[in-house]
């Protein structure tokens, strides 16, 4: 018999290796911080263990049977601390909907629509995302999995289409020359995973989700990662490195019999991918606020948080330097930081000494 | 009304059900003398076996070497007179009214307050002919027709276990129709038999002429573009849909059952599949998917490719398109839209039409849309040939078709107004819309998503046929 509301472990991740290969593959190579080709591809093994520090918190807030949330936790505190924290992460699922709205804005400002006002496109974009984000998790969940299969055969099509143009040669040397901004690269390829905060608020709602199911998807998602930006490098070489989107740089050089330009096709596959992100955070926020402040069942939330998205794309969207300003891991590291590890590992242990008072 | 017993006076009850037909003249009242009892035969006309009557019911029943007491007149009546199957009572006005509609033939007797129906329809009915709307090459033939026993005889043929539950009740209330829910006990979920049920309880409607009108209430309130419900005009596919735990609804007066829950994956399903290779018939269940993919994306990517993308295309191919583009006058959307309107037209005048007359459309429609439009420069070649392979694939899916005309239509919108933006929103729209139906528990896009092992081999690629009856999953494993 089935649960209402609730997903399987394979659809999350699904949802999640979409959302954020999408951040990671459309994410412009200034963001990188100057860092090589090389470091991108080695920034994996940081990322590996970022990931795994991040889950430590995770794992102890949603406990054993996974059946705890964040706000539960803090509820237990304080009913204060409980909204507090339901503002706090629906607000940081509305930013990071719209950061990945603006990225695909610019993307679309940048290769698709040149010398054209995006804005109405994106509105568009926002409610059908809304929308989608209304019909709850249960749909998310399942459209995840099927953009992942879809995502996953694109990937493969792009790899297979493009690889007669490889070239060791163009292969940067694989030696890690800056260990520091190495891990930096890791660092920030994590706080491009923000998706990891709805584990916060979403594991009651999935079956038998377990640590094993993170560290899976942790080392697939790696793997593609390190795969494809070694693929990226091998076939545009130097070149890709001065191109502000390398991964459509890469599709553009792809041929597969008469379809000479798969690039095209792949802003398709991109748009779907930054569909599921902007549906899944506004379904996060949308979340939040249901548990800590609301009960109605209506759609309207849906799409004034959809309103809400679009409102933040908008100051965020007017340039490549105000988005890379909004963007900048400086401003978004230390609030990743915060959301993903601090507070939920004070929560953890105030309420644990609270636990522990009570029981003596 | 419905509360109006019978009050055992046979005239004054018979005048009383004559009163409630509005003294309708097809309403025949038979005076009878039953062991020195006066009795009333009702019954109306044209819906009875006049001869069946007289030989089954009226003649035995008015033979007095039937009948040794007048004390034992009801029992015998009932047990040793009538020569039929099928004997039922009705303590009630209403209840008899219904069971002259259904075609009974009634008989009041004096003094007793129960009516005795006696199964004596005659009325004209299609014969059991073969199915029109899904063809198969090997497999059999028989379809329904419109009659609901006839359809319950054809499917307990195939499915001859005693397991086969058939719950039979009225929908209705000007028009009313006889439904029989069927399913197999044991497959299908109990949870979802008692949903349809209480689906069809919650139909209040004034008229029932058809299956199809009882989808709106077996889809659970849903209203998404794609039904939760599907359709088959084919025993033999209910009954396999029986034997995979779905259930299935027949409408008296419809030759279509609905069996609910239905998959997204039972629309690329046919009766043929089971009789081939296993290889060819994942190779065609994969062509009809691509078929499906093709009637409702190819003309939106074709405009959508030519306004926005040319790049994708090689120059040669491009340059062809664009030079026999240039000599029509409309932007190729407008193009794109107009031809399928046309063939919209020239599929519901086909349909509509006598039968005669359907070849001249036909034969019209390719004058004018294929050669005439074409030498005159109103519409270009490329164009023409991109219409043909959609409307080819989307027969191949013929029970998508409604929804691919209308699906198809906004999608050259989308297209010809942002190009591959438009179409992709809209696929990623749909496919959301896709995932989000599932109100009998089962989702529409199972067993893809989620993902069940055993029913993605059998719905997907196609297991093998021996013993698989016993592997398959149900529709309760599906739930999620």
């Amino acid at each position: 018999m089935g649960v209402k509301g609730k997903i399987t472990a394979a659809q999350l991740y699904a949802v999640f290796f979409v959302s954020i290969l999408s951040s990671v593959f459309t994410s412009l190579s200034s963001e990188a911080q100057g860092s090589s080709s090389a470091n991108r591809i080695l920034n994996v093994f940081p990322f590996l263990i970022w990931a795994s520090l991040a889950a430590v918190p995770i794992f102890l807030i949603i406990g054993k049977n996974t059946d705890q949330t964040l706000m539960s936790r803090c509820e237990t505190l304080s009913p204060f601390l409980s909204k507090t924290a339901a503002a706090l992460y629906a607000a940081a699922a509305l930013w990071y909907a719209s950061l990945g709205l603006s990225r695909f804005g610019l993307f679309m400002q940048t290769e698709l629509f040149p010398n054209k006002n995006v804005r109405l496109l994106i509105l568009i974009f926002s409610a059908a995302a809304a929308y989608t984000a209304s019909k709850g998790l249960e749909t998310l969940g399942r459209t995840g999995l099927l953009f992942f299969i879809l995502l996953a055969a694109g990937i493969l099509v792009i790899t297979g289409a493009s690889i007669k143009y490889f070239d060791f040669a163009e292969l940067p040397p694989l030696f890690p020359t800056d260990i520091k901004g190495l891990f930096f690269g890791g660092f920030v390829t994590l706080t491009k995973s923000a998706e990891i905060l709805s584990l916060y608020v979403l594991s009651p709602c999935v079956k038998n989700h377990g640590k094993k199911h993170y560290a899976f998807w942790v080392l697939c998602f790696s793997l593609t990662v390190c795969v494809m930006f070694t693929v990226i490098a091998g076939v545009t070489g130097a070149f890709g490195e001065r191109q502000t989107f390398q991964f459509y740089t890469l599709t553009s050089v792809a041929e597969l019999g008469v379809l000479e330009r798969l690039d095209e096709l792949l802003s398709g596959l991109w748009l779907l991918c930054a569909f599921l992100k902007t549906s899944f955070f506004i379904f996060l926020s949308e979340k939040c606020l249901r548990t800590s402040f609301y009960r109605t069942t209506k759609k309207l939330p849906f799409f004034v948080l959809g309103a809400a998205v679009f409102l933040l794309y908008l100051p965020v969207s007017v340039s490549e330097k105000a988005y890379k300003l909004a963007a900048d891991p400086l401003f978004n590291g230390p609030i990743f930081i915060v959301l993903v590890l601090i507070f939920p590992t004070v929560v953890y242990f105030l309420s644990k000494r609270k636990a522990d008072r009570r029981k003596t | 009304m419905q509360t109006q017993t019978l009050s055992g006076d046979c005239k004054q009850d018979a005048q009383r059900i004559r009163t409630l037909f509005g003294n309708a003249d097809d309403l025949i009242l038979k005076p009878l003398v039953i062991n020195h009892f006066n009795a009333f035969g009702l019954y109306l006309d044209g819906l009875c076996d006049e001869e069946r009557i007289i030989r089954a019911v009226t003649q035995p029943l008015t033979d007095p070497a039937c009948f040794s007491s007048r004390a034992h007149t009801a029992k015998q009546i009932l047990l040793t007179a009538y020569k039929g199957a099928d004997v039922k009572t009705a303590d009630t006005l209403s209840k008899t009214a219904d069971g002259i509609l259904a075609g009974n033939f009634i008989i009041l007797l004096e003094g007793e307050t129960n009516a005795f129906l006696f199964a004596a329809q005659g009325f004209p009915r299609m014969p059991v002919g073969q199915a029109q709307s899904e063809q198969n090459e090997f497999g059999g033939r028989e379809g329904f027709n419109d009659t609901l026993k006839d359809n319950i005889a054809l499917l307990r043929r195939k499915v001859n276990t005693p397991q086969l539950c058939i719950e039979q009740r009225t929908v209705g209330e000007s028009c009313r129709a006889g439904v029989a829910v069927c399913y197999l006990a044991g497959k299908a979920d109990a949870e979802m038999i008692v949903k349809v049920k209480k689906n069809l309880t919650a139909a209040k409607m004034d008229t029932l002429l058809g299956s199809g009108w009882l989808r709106p209430f077996l889809n659970g309130g849903n209203y998404s573009v794609f039904p939760a419900t599907g359709i088959t005009e084919r025993p033999d596919v209910l009954a396999y849909k029986l034997s995979v735990g779905r259930i299935g609804i027949l409408v008296d007066g419809s030759p279509f059952a609905l069996i609910v829950p239905y998959l997204f994956t039972d629309y690329f399903h046919a009766p043929d599949d089971y009789v081939t290779g296993r290889v060819y018939a994942f190779f065609i269940r994969s062509l009809r998917l691509l078929c499906f993919l093709i009637a409702l994306t190819l003309p939106a990517f074709f405009v959508a490719v030519c306004d926005f993308h040319p790049n994708m295309l090689p120059s040669e191919v491009m340059f062809k398109i664009a030079s026999a583009e240039a000599q029509t006058p409309f932007p190729l959307a407008l193009e794109a839209v107009a031809i399928h309107l046309i063939y919209e037209f020239v599929r519901e005048a086909g349909l509509r039409m006598p039968k005669a007359a359907g070849h001249t459309v036909s034969i019209v429609g390719a004058l004018v849309i294929g050669d005439a439009a074409v030498k005159a420069g109103l519409i270009a070649a490329p164009m023409l040939i991109v219409v043909a392979v959609t409307t080819v694939c989307s027969a191949v899916v013929s029970k998508l078709q409604d929804r691919l005309a209308v699906l198809r239509l906004l999608l050259i919108a989308a297209g010809a107004l942002s190009g591959f933006f438009g179409i992709f929103l809209g696929l990623g729209l749909l496919t959301a819309e896709i995932c989000s139906v599932s109100p009998y528990g089962v989702p529409l896009s199972a067993p893809l998503s989620p993902f069940e092992k055993r029913a993605f081999a059998d719905g997907i690629l196609r297991t093998g046929v021996s013993g698989s009856a016993l592997q398959k999953p149900t529709a309760g494993d599906l739930k999620f």
